[in-house]
């Protein structure tokens, strides 16, 4: 480590939604569509660079209901399917563009991008992306990490400390399932922590997390080197703080490169540009209108009528980008490091859906950096958290402050009054569940009422995910986010009412088993505080 | 969870028995006891609800025996009871929808609340005490606390908040404002916000934000005011500017 560690850090997340029950289902398209436009290119990208050689480092953080999605043979059945259905649009899209050579040409690129995408997916990883990223956390390339089971906003749930603990260890459980070994490092939804929270990740045996900028500022002891070293929580468990500056670069809308006049606009999708009956026949139910991925502008900029979308000048604008990006770090890095003791360790976490989702050439900037950053060993030096401890591991003292990456920095993203009404329910279910725990711990116990306990747990941790109310605040899909949380709540009751009762529907049980068939090894007993 | 598969239900079945449970067995807040929670919200706001068993609410029905109150009690030296609080403040509350986002006076501390009956007399019978919270440090702010006739003079505030009648700058926005500033060469405007080092009153043609950064710091150190230069933390979590975990494909919906 020369001047410092530049650390990037994606978190890959969403929400549980598998609907066996269902054929087309809406919402199963968040996955079809992040599948495509994000985790399969960040794994080419990652692919591209190892066979080129060239060294690279970063962390991405999976979590516990993507990685149970992914590897969901059922939903990776109806991926192909979606892919196959956007490829026919495509094709009917290079028909329809023909009078037109700057849409056709687009049209061809994406009836490329789609018919590679199907092909990478079934014959390069056979369908199974979690061991393509094994692969390179295997090489040393990718440092893989974790988050709470269904990404329950720890804050709000902390009201029972059972209750988060066991959104981290089946958390953790899931990831080692997959992976055969714990994470070193943990990401908090939301980098939602509160004081205290350390306790439950070293007891999980957790090395170090992550939390937004005021949570270090603001800690117990104002830290020497601000966020540019990690805080020791004081018993070992370490927490690097976010880096406002390199977030910005990414994320803001005004200031940041997925901002720039020649980036795809990802608002103009001809989902609804076109007509209907045209759509038709790739739209849910025939006439929802969604995303389909082809989007033929660019974003523009002012109030200009939006211009065609030219994808070579865009991934040159990314790698002059990824080239800002680098040496912004670079003088920032030189200059922390002229001033500390240690050298400076710059985190720059972002939402990994960010990178080819919302932005679509951010998987192009991502290699440019990570090339760029390689080409240049004297330069900047990039790398995970875990390698900065191991070279590191004594750092000041001190309790970070409750703090969020959320609006406003706190709790209130997630409660205010479009979704305070869950945390009572959530709240009441989590103390039903820890008393028949208590109650049925040391029983010996038919099959079904084992069976029952655990998936009443499996229903209230599917509850606790923070993207319920998350969506209730935002005002999209609010009936959906309202319907899940009453489902999964109504299914516990159900649970919870047979199991008193001592009677249960065998039927019954199996549906919610395979409708909510996540966490297979997740153990009612847990829930005992 | 391993099951044979020739008797996991048909898709349709499934779909009869979730509408079936969802109908019957729907989420309710009905509640036999009586208790409150609070939660803590931000460094100025917590959340509680309450629930009231049958004989609690039957004393509000006529509203005779009083109004039901939601007594906040703060708990400045690690004082963790309720009773041993001096401090505290009532706020009048509907038996419905038994919840309430309560504004708190101070930040960096710790808080309890109580549900209770306040009669004629204001003699309080709390009902049920709730779990105790502390809410968070608010951002670091710079307070103008003094002004010459020449010049502001900034300090650094820490601590508790200070009374409402004083300005309070956010030191991020300070910052973001002087380089604005300083930026787009209207320098004069500067001096309202704070002592201008001469080293930089003149016209820079190139914004060189190291330069200014470390000009900026050099007075303030200069002058004992302790204020790093920092972007706003909102700038930067907005959420119109971020695709929050979860949230990234939800905006695919029409």
């Amino acid at each position: 480590m020369n001047k410092g560690l530049l650390c990037l850090v994606l978190h890959a997340h969403l929400p549980y939604v598998c609907h066996p029950e269902a054929g087309d289902f809406l919402e199963e398209r968040w996955l079809f569509e992040a599948m495509t436009e994000c985790y399969l290119p960040l794994l080419q990208v990652f692919d591209r660079l190892q066979e080129d050689r060239i060294p690279f480092r970063l962390s991405l953080s999976l979590s516990p209901t993507l990685m149970t999605m992914l590897a969901d043979e059922f939903l990776q059945g109806k991926y192909v399917a979606h892919v196959q259905g956007l490829i026919g649009l495509a094709e009917k899209e290079v028909v329809r563009t023909k009078a037109d050579p700057a849409m056709h040409k687009l049209a061809r690129f994406y009836r490329r991008f789609l018919a590679e995408t199907l092909q990478v997916y079934q014959e390069r990883y056979q369908g199974d992306l979690l061991s393509a990223f094994k692969k390179h956390q295997q090489a040393g390339n990718l440092e893989l990490l974790t988050t709470a089971a269904t990404h329950g906003f720890l804050p709000l749930l902390s009201i029972s400390e059972t209750a988060v603990r066991n959104q981290v260890r089946i958390g953790l459980q899931t990831f080692e399932s997959y992976f055969g070994r714990p994470p070193q490092g943990f990401w908090l939804p939301e980098c939602g922590y509160y004081p205290g929270l350390e306790s439950v990740l070293q007891e999980a045996g957790i090395g170090y997390f992550f939390v937004d900028t005021h949570g270090i500022l603001h800690a117990s002891q104002r830290p020497r080197h601000g966020i540019y070293e990690p805080l020791d929580c004081g018993n070992g468990v370490m927490a690097f703080g976010r880096d406002r500056e390199s977030s910005r670069q990414v994320w803001s809308a005004q200031e940041g490169y997925p901002g720039d006049f020649d980036y795809r606009e990802y608002y103009r999708d001809i989902g609804f540009d076109l007509d209907l009956a045209y759509l038709a026949p790739y739209l849910p139910e025939g006439k929802i209108r969604v995303n389909t991925g082809i989007k033929y502008y660019r974003v523009t900029g002012g109030d200009q009528q939006k211009a065609i979308y030219e994808p070579q000048k865009a991934r040159e604008k990314a790698r002059l980008h990824a080239m800002d990006f680098l040496q912004k770090r670079q003088r920032q890095i030189e200059k922390l490091s002229r001033a500390m003791a240690i050298p400076p360790v710059v985190v720059a976490p972002y939402d990994a859906e960010l990178f080819g989702h919302w932005w679509f050439e951010g998987p192009v900037w991502l290699e440019a950096v990570l090339r760029q950053a390689a080409g240049d060993p004297g330069g900047l030096q990039l790398g995970a958290c875990s390698d900065y401890l191991k070279v590191f591991p004594d750092h000041p003292v001190a309790t970070p402050s409750a703090s969020s990456w959320g609006d406003q920095g706190y709790s209130s993203f997630w409660i205010n009054d479009t979704n305070d009404w869950i945390y009572p329910l959530l709240h009441k279910a989590e103390s039903e569940l820890e008393a028949a725990a208590c109650q049925w711990r040391d029983k010996q116990l038919h099959a079904w009422l084992e069976r029952a306990l655990n998936q009443a747990a499996r229903s209230l941790l599917l509850a606790q995910g923070s993207d319920w109310p998350f969506i209730m605040q935002s005002g999209t899909t609010v009936d959906y986010a309202y319907k899940r949380i009453t489902d999964h709540l109504a299914r516990f009751n159900y649970l919870m009412d047979a199991i008193k009762n001592h009677r249960i529907d065998e039927r019954y049980l199996l549906a919610l088993e395979t409708m909510d068939a996540i966490f297979p090894g997740l153990d009612f007993r847990d829930y005992c505080p | 969870m391993d099951h044979d598969s020739r008797k996991i239900p048909s898709p349709l079945a499934m779909k009869a028995i979730s509408d079936d449970i969802a109908q019957k067995y729907a989420p309710k807040h009905a509640s036999s006891i009586t208790e409150i929670v609070i939660l803590p919200v931000d460094p100025y706001h917590l959340h509680a609800y309450w629930a009231l068993d049958g004989e609690k609410m039957s004393l509000l029905d006529d509203g005779k025996a009083g109004e039901l109150i939601l007594r906040v009690h703060w708990l400045p030296e690690a004082e963790r009871e309720a009773a041993s609080s001096k401090l505290w403040f009532d706020i009048p509350v509907a038996p419905f929808p038994k919840r309430k986002q309560v504004t708190v006076p101070v930040d960096a501390t710790w808080y309890v609340a109580e549900i209770g009956l306040r009669d004629a007399h204001h003699q309080f019978t709390p009902f049920a005490c709730s779990n105790i919270i502390h809410v968070p440090q608010a951002r670091m702010a710079v307070t103008s606390v003094q002004e010459t006739a020449k010049e502001r003079i900034i300090r650094h505030r820490v601590g508790p908040a200070r009374p409402s009648t004083e300005a309070i700058y956010d030191e991020s926005l300070i910052d973001a404002q002087i380089k604005r500033t300083l930026a787009e060469k209207n320098l004069h405007k500067i001096r309202a916000l704070l002592p201008v080092p001469p080293s930089i009153t003149k016209q820079s043609k190139i914004y060189d934000e190291m330069k200014i950064d470390a000009a900026i710091q050099a007075v303030l150190r200069q002058r004992g005011i302790n204020v790093s230069l920092e972007a706003s933390t909102k700038s930067v979590t907005d959420r119109k500017e971020k695709s929050p975990s979860g949230l990234g494909m939800n905006s695919s919906r029409p």
